[in-house]
């Protein structure tokens, strides 16, 4: 029986034929942990009593989920958190290199790698061709500890994509589509698979917003073949040797298959309260706002400040609105800057931010107070997410967000992309 | 653990994500040790239920629960609640994993004419559900084998400790 992407990389690692339904103990090749859940998986390091001191250098804590902290008390605890890790010989990426599945791509992840993360977005990974699994603490603590973990193969549904996007539409409008569509929890314990002819088209960054949006369908993780796109990037970030092709048997058997065409796909959003709430923008369009941001793991890269600064350039936002720009990484930051990006985004009013999650998840750096409205550019938008609980969050693509910071009120892209 | 559990039930709506069950910004350093208050439990979502919410209570969830960031908080803090068990119409994964890892049991199933405040008894091993204030008999999906042998230890941390290593169904290879 033919295997799909997941069950190959999950039979390659433990030697043997697996197929979904199978109960696994799987080996791991790295784990990631963020100063948000790192305390906890600590203490379980510590409860396990199997420490192996110095000895968790396939281990990596990235601050970037309070980066720089925000309070004296956030401080300590990262000092505390910091010294802990070097203790235990686990890796450190400080505050201000960006956040843990950004630098992930960028620095370590690999084709047919299994990695185990203490945060819901390490699926990201999968769009080089990694098993990248969002677990809790103490599942993180035993992939540390034990460098395996258990898991039940995943079956998996098939996205198949066609067509190609039009000026001011990207995969993020997409996948909000299909958020809206299966559900918060209907890829629930699913791997989401992608193929068909648009994805190879699709440049490297568009896929990582595959993966990581595969974390709000429910899904175990979101994975994809590697091809020449992925080589480059890896060549790209001084890395060619970590470049492998992984892709499914021809026969692969999918519990689902679903076909996506991205030829008229429009601009589409979140609205508040629940990210799978999914409409048109236009259907919202008019809605004035206080806050933009452009960043997260799921949409801080380069080619999303990119497609915000088409539209931003020679222009500036409403003056009402703040426009948060938060870099997913330094190198992004960098790359931004020498592209000129981020000078045309500062011209135009916008806010730098520092690398890292941001105000994403609420307390730092740009938190929303008593009845704001936000529209961000991140996966999430539950009431309290950013700050108060009874602040707005859109979500929604850069190009929207950009469009959006320019009126100060919810706009389509389409109407001031360069061209249109 | 016990295969057969009896406890009055909570209900509890669809959807509800682990910050909703866990309000980081209330709970705060609290969660620095474990074994702080429970106090704000769903406080913003369902105000006024952890006051309700006593030891050997149960809840039954709509589709969803726990969906959301992977913060074992969440798990943590229903489990320091007294919380004996969590049954739902289904279960965001990581929750799902958290829970077990915890000791903490959870299980799948329709509630259907169950009531806030009904007895049930629930076998965690048939999937047996009496509804002992209505008289109803309904089911849940029974714990799955992987599972059993760390729910039995009381969670991931006393099994590891107890076997040396994970073994869920089958040798490492």
């Amino acid at each position: 029986m033919g295997r799909t992407l997941i069950e190959r990389v999950l039979s390659e690692k433990t030697g043997r034929r697996v197929h979904a339904g199978d109960t696994i103990v799987a080996p791991v090749d790295q784990v990631l942990l963020q100063d948000g859940t790192a305390p906890r998986v600590f203490d379980r390091l510590e409860q396990l009593e199997t420490l192996d001191e110095g000895s968790h250098g396939h281990a990596m804590l990235f601050v970037d989920h309070a980066s720089p902290a925000s309070t004296p008390i956030m401080a300590t605890r990262q000092s505390r958190l910091l010294r802990r890790a070097r203790e235990l010989g686990v890796a450190v990426s400080p505050a201000g290199n960006g956040i843990s599945h950004q630098l992930m791509v960028e620095n370590i992840a690999a084709p047919g790698q299994i990695i185990v993360g203490a945060d819901s977005h390490t699926c990201t990974a999968g769009a080089l061709g990694a098993v990248a699994l969002g677990m809790g603490s103490t599942d993180v603590a035993c992939a540390i500890a034990l460098r395996e973990t258990w898991l039940q193969v995943p079956e998996s549904i098939l996205v198949v994509l066609s067509g190609e996007l039009e000026p001011g539409v990207s995969v993020k409008d997409l996948m909000l589509g299909l958020v809206g569509t299966l559900g918060a929890t209907g890829a629930n314990y699913m791997s989401l698979e992608f193929a068909g002819d648009a994805l190879v088209t699709l440049d490297q960054e568009s896929r990582f917003v595959l993966a990581n949006l595969a974390a709000e369908v429910g899904a175990k993780t979101g994975i994809m073949p590697t091809d020449d796109t992925t080589r480059e990037y890896f060549a790209n970030h001084s890395r060619p040797g970590a470049f492998s092709i992984v892709q499914p048997d021809a026969d692969a058997k999918y519990a689902r298959r679903l076909k996506l065409s991205l030829t008229k796909q429009e601009p589409m959003l979140s609205r508040p309260g629940h990210h799978d709430d999914v409409a048109l923008v236009t259907d919202e369009a008019g809605v004035a706002v206080d806050q933009v941001v452009i960043g997260s793991c799921t949409n801080g890269r380069l080619s999303d400040f990119a497609a915000a600064a088409a539209i931003l350039k020679g222009r500036e936002i409403y003056p009402d609105t703040t426009l948060l720009i938060v870099p997913a990484s330094r190198r992004v930051m960098e790359d931004a800057a020498s592209a000129g990006y981020l000078k045309t985004l500062l011209d135009a009013g916008g806010t730098l931010v520092a690398p890292g999650c941001g105000p994403c998840v609420g307390i730092h750096q740009g938190v929303l107070g008593a009845n704001q409205v936000c529209f961000a550019t991140q996966s999430r938008n539950f009431p309290g997410r950013m700050g108060d609980p009874t602040a707005r969050i859109y979500l929604g693509s850069p190009a929207t967000a950009a469009a959006t910071a320019l009126h100060g009120r919810i706009s389509d892209p389409r109407e001031v992309v360069d061209g249109a | 653990m016990a295969h057969e559990l009896r406890g009055r039930v909570w209900l509890l709506p669809d959807d509800i994500e682990t910050a909703q069950i866990c309000p980081l910004h209330l709970v705060g350093e609290a969660m620095a040790t474990e074994d702080g208050s429970a106090e704000h439990l769903f406080a913003e979502i369902l105000p006024g239920l952890a006051k309700k919410i006593q030891p050997g209570d149960i809840l039954w969830a709509g589709e969803g629960f726990g969906h959301g960031s992977s913060r074992e908080d969440a798990a943590l803090l229903i489990r320091r609640a007294g919380v004996r068990l969590v049954l739902a119409m289904s279960f965001a994964r990581i929750f799902y994993r958290n829970a077990i890892n915890l000791g903490l049991p959870v299980a799948v199933g329709d509630p259907r004419d169950t009531r806030d405040g009904d007895e049930i008894q629930v076998n965690l091993v048939t999937g047996e559900v009496r509804n002992l204030s209505r008289d109803l008999k309904l089911r849940v999906e029974p714990l799955p084998d992987a599972v059993r042998p760390i729910l039995a230890e009381g969670g991931l941390i006393p099994y590891v400790r107890s076997k040396g290593r994970l073994s869920a169904g089958g040798s490492r290879t």
